[in-house]
């Protein structure tokens, strides 16, 4: 059953230009991209910096207006709304960010961090509202919770300062969580902790989840479906293994074949391209990867390919593919 | 032939909450044209480490015991004049974050041929051919010397610093987190360069990062700290199939890949220890599955348990 | 599980002293910042005390008590410990009522003018758009305005001048400056995740601004607090010196006036330096403990 759909959804920022600048230029950051998002899984949005996962994740909680196109939430289009609706709409979505440095308010003690989304959506009294932070503290294992919610995030680690700010995505029971790159910042002992958590949240409370992150390794072992994002494109969608396994988009190949991998003997195959990515600043006609594409032909120069089913459960947006 | 040798490096800093231990009894060999590998997280010491074997550690960092003998001699022994000789020449270094160590307001060739005349009596023109014969070996094209360094990409800027550390010819290249900063694809790359290099000019390089995909691709020796003590030391094919150390045990089932069966990850119970007062004994005995009696109380030996595998732990015997 | 709610408060509590013990505590690292808070507090004692004089003899009252036996300036003796001015008047009672002027027009003065400059840094860094350009643009007017000719204008136009009007001058023309640091302060917090974190559960603007990110500049704000009162002294003395300001206050600034404007100024060096050397230090103080407060805003020292 589809929980969230994005249909052709695209975020354009103007740049500033001087005053001799007669058409604005635009950043295109998430351009004409299409996805849908099961309840109860945790789907996964990958790809290199600058390719838009981060701005689509923002749509997604609407932190960002879309620029056109539209996205879907139970069959309710959550694209412009305001005032009150938008109020009722964050209700069901939450977001964990990635600096746990950064994502707590350094003079909000953790007791007031995680009410401050019951707070503001004025969810019970204050005495149900103790307890639902102290609930949600325990199941993010923050125990015992007497010990945490006075303190203040530079006291924590790393690690608890994630779990915190789960816990403040928990609260209000939210049907769907926004995870935009939450281990990245934390070292590789704490990160399986911080993973773990997720997956048992997703089972226990059947939560779904879209999980955002440059890092492949992560990604296959959250989720159940990946998106690969390039330059604001989604280049290509399936099942985790299946991608994995069996990419089918040029992009991807390469992406995977780049990917290190923990064992001294094995001999990975890389898949050489050339050059670095360039600037989504008003990009020419044709598959945004063209220029880099070892197996480029006249057409993809010219026209812009769209995700299209290459196997079960499996769109890829390639001609060739 | 041994190139360095780090022998029971004791090392803190003075901070306004106490003395922080950061490397405690560390020692470990690097043979001449070996890859080796220094791999821990955050707080681990390995970056301490690399600075102390250049000597370019911060005010108040303070080497309390210890040797690191190179080319005969203590570098600890040392005065900064003396190491300003054996920098660049004898060991130089790729930092982290390198594409911060250009200066954005000189021409990256002069930034070369300045390292090199610092440390070499040749001619400019001489300088600038080296720097044309570094450009082709990192893969950058020569007649991009000339310019500056905001108009390099990431991966390019990152190439730069590595000709920057190969022009004098040094005996070690110390890589801190060389590519932590960029995307994968580039990361790659670099990593595939550095790695060609190495084995062209059979150089002895130090790898530091807190990857450990990164650092079993690269180098042939690997050495996990945790805490400031060397929990193990072996050949990268033996640490991955028979892990000595229960930390490096617990660290190889707490990252995922993306090649293989897909297991459940183990986390490593419980938190890093604070430096200014860590634990008695072994330093990972209150996460440890194995701790025993002795371990709260004596700290292990660094031994070696055949074919230069080395691990400092009680439950090993 | 009982309800906690008592323990929280009582556990406020203890946290704001742990929390008034922990500043302390930095504070007291920087001796220049001690330092300007002992003067401070005599300078305190002194304006506490400058009810005592008028309440044990009439002679001692600053602005209109004369000394029936001397009819004009005269040195520092035992019954007047700093001398009496061209009227007779005590010059120390004129010295302790100045200590209460000083503080009383340097504390609000800078109070008001950071307050409002705080407000406006907020509402202006946050909102954006138009109202971030009125309130700036205006905020630019101010700045560019010459303070002293303006208030000289002000003072002429209205015809006379009262204390509180020139605290009010002196809160005009101070808001733009802390305003423009606060909204600066306001533009980088504005983008970082925790506000995010906000906006994304739900929280209206004002809560954002004045729940979330306010604490976070208010330590700034205390800051320019001391710097603005150190402003204001100097400007109020300077005011009162060149007569703008109120004659019927007897302020440091007016003291010097007096000497001045009766000829005394270099043959009553008992008149002429305790007010000067008081305005003097007085400002230093709180700018010491401006220098003071710095290390404890600067978030270079906050643990990471």
């Amino acid at each position: 059953m589809e929980l969230i759909r994005a249909e052709n959804v695209r975020k354009w920022f103007p740049l500033r230009g001087g005053f001799l600048e007669r058409r604005p230029r635009y950043v295109h950051a998430v351009d004409d991209i299409t996805f849908a998002i099961q309840n109860q899984e945790i789907f996964g949005l990958a790809g290199e910096s600058g390719c838009g996962k981060t701005t689509a994740s923002k749509l997604l909680v609407r932190l960002v207006e879309p620029t056109s196109g539209e996205i879907y939430l139970d069959g309710t289009d959550i694209s412009h709304l305001e005032g009150r609706e938008l109020r009722e709409f964050r209700k069901n979505v939450q977001m964990v960010f990635q600096d746990p440095y950064e994502s707590l308010n350094p003079r909000f003690n953790i007791y007031d961090t995680i009410a401050e989304p019951l707070i503001v959506q004025r969810i019970g009294s204050p005495e149900e509202q103790e307890e639902m932070v102290y609930k949600a503290l325990e199941t993010v294992e923050l125990r015992p919770a007497e010990d945490f919610v006075f303190r203040f995030p530079h006291e924590l680690s790393g690690g608890q300062r994630q779990r915190v700010a789960v816990a403040r995505a928990l609260v209000i029971e939210p049907t769907f969580i926004v995870a935009d790159e939450p281990v990245s910042m934390l070292d590789v002992s704490i990160r399986a902790g911080v993973m773990n958590l997720m997956l048992e949240l997703r089972e226990k409370f059947g939560l779904t989840f879209v999980f955002v992150t440059h890092d492949l390794a992560v990604s296959r072992y959250m989720c159940d479906h990946i998106a690969i994002m390039y330059l604001g494109k989604v280049v290509e969608i399936a099942a985790t293994e299946e991608l994995v396994r069996n990419p089918h988009h040029p992009y991807t190949k390469a992406l995977l074949s780049a990917v290190p991998v923990p064992d001294p003997t094995e001999k990975r195959k890389r898949i050489d391209i050339i050059g670095g990515v360039s600037a989504a600043v008003d990009p020419p006609p044709g598959c945004r990867f063209a220029s880099r594409c070892p197996y480029a032909i006249a057409k993809c120069k010219r026209e812009d390919p769209v995700l299209k089913d290459v196997d079960k459960d499996h769109l890829a947006a390639c001609y060739l593919a | 032939m041994k190139v360095l040798e780090v022998q029971n490096l004791v090392m803190y800093y003075r901070t306004m909450k106490g003395y922080v231990k950061a490397v405690d009894n560390v020692s470990f060999d690097v043979e001449k044209g070996e890859a080796m590998g220094l791999v821990g997280e955050s707080g681990c010491g390995k970056t301490t480490i690399g600075m102390s074997i250049l000597g370019l550690l911060p005010q108040n960092a303070a080497v309390q015991s210890g040797k690191i003998l190179f080319r005969n001699g203590d570098l600890l022994e040392l005065s900064e004049k003396e190491m300003q000789h054996v920098r660049w020449k004898g060991i130089s270094m790729i930092f982290q974050a390198a594409m911060n160590a250009l200066n954005p307001v000189h021409r990256i060739e002069d930034q070369i041929v300045e390292a090199i005349k610092t440390h070499e009596n040749i001619s400019k023109e001489e300088a600038r051919k080296r720097v044309a014969q570094l450009y082709t070996l990192v893969g950058l094209d020569p007649e991009r010397a000339r310019d500056y360094p905001h108009e390099y990409s990431g991966g390019m800027k990152q190439r730069a610093v590595i000709a920057m550390a190969l022009a004098c010819n040094p005996d070690i290249i110390i890589a801190d987190e060389p590519t932590t900063a960029l995307d994968v694809i580039v990361q790659d790359q670099i990593i595939s360069e550095i790695k060609k290099l190495q084995q062209e000019l059979q150089m002895t390089m130090i790898y530091i990062s807190h990857d450990i995909s990164v650092i079993a691709e690269s180098c042939e020796r690997i050495a996990v700290m945790y805490a400031g003590i060397l929990a193990e030391y072996a050949n990268a094919v033996d640490l991955f199939k028979n892990p000595m150390h229960p930390y490096t045990q617990a660290l190889m089932s707490s990252f995922p890949s993306i090649k293989g069966p897909k297991k459940r990850l183990i986390p490593v119970p419980g938190e890093p220890p604070n430096l200014l007062n860590p634990p008695r004994g072994c330093r990972f005995h209150p996460r440890c599955p194995l701790a025993m009696d002795v371990c709260k109380k004596v700290v292990p030996e660094f031994t070696e348990y055949g074919n230069r595998h080395w691990a400092a732990c009680h439950a090993l015997g | 599980m009982t309800s906690l709610l008592h323990t929280e408060v009582k556990t406020k509590w203890q946290r704001r002293k742990k929390w008034v013990k922990n500043t302390w505590m930095l504070f007291k690292k920087s001796k220049v910042g001690v330092l300007g808070l002992v003067i401070l507090a005599i300078f305190f004692v002194l304006a506490l005390a400058s009810v005592i004089p008028p309440k044990i003899n009439e002679m001692y009252i600053p602005l209109y008590g004369t000394d029936p036996e001397i009819m004009g300036i005269s040195p520092p003796s035992l019954r007047h410990p700093l001398g009496t001015d061209f009227m007779g008047r005590d010059l120390f009672s004129q010295l302790l009522e100045g200590a209460k002027w000083a503080l009383i027009v340097g504390i609000t003065a800078a109070t008001a003018a950071v307050v409002v400059g705080t407000v406006v840094g907020l509402v202006s860094g946050y909102s954006g758009g138009i109202a971030d350009t009125l309130l700036q643009r205006t905020a630019d007017i101010l700045l560019t305005l010459p303070g002293i000719p303006i208030i000289l204008v002000i003072g002429a136009a209205l015809g006379q001048v009262s204390i509180w009007t020139v605290v009010i001058l002196i809160a005009l023309l101070g808001w733009p400056g802390p305003s423009k640091v606060i909204r600066a302060q306001v533009l980088s917090l504005r983008e970082r995740p925790f506000i995010e974190s906000a906006t994304v559960s739900g929280a209206s603007s004002k809560r954002i601004i004045f729940r979330h990110i306010a604490p976070n500049v208010l330590p700034l704000s205390f800051l320019y607090m001391t710097f603005g009162v150190t402003t204001a002294i100097l400007l109020e003395a300077g005011l009162s010196f060149i007569g703008m300001g109120d004659p019927s206050t007897v302020s440091w600034g007016m003291m010097l006036q007096w000497c001045f404007t009766s000829g005394n100024t270099f043959n009553a060096p008992y008149w002429l330096l305790p007010p000067g050397l008081c305005i003097t230090v007085l400002a230093l103080s709180f700018y010491l403990i401006g220098i003071g407060t710095q290390q404890i805003v600067n978030p270079r020292l906050r643990e990471r």
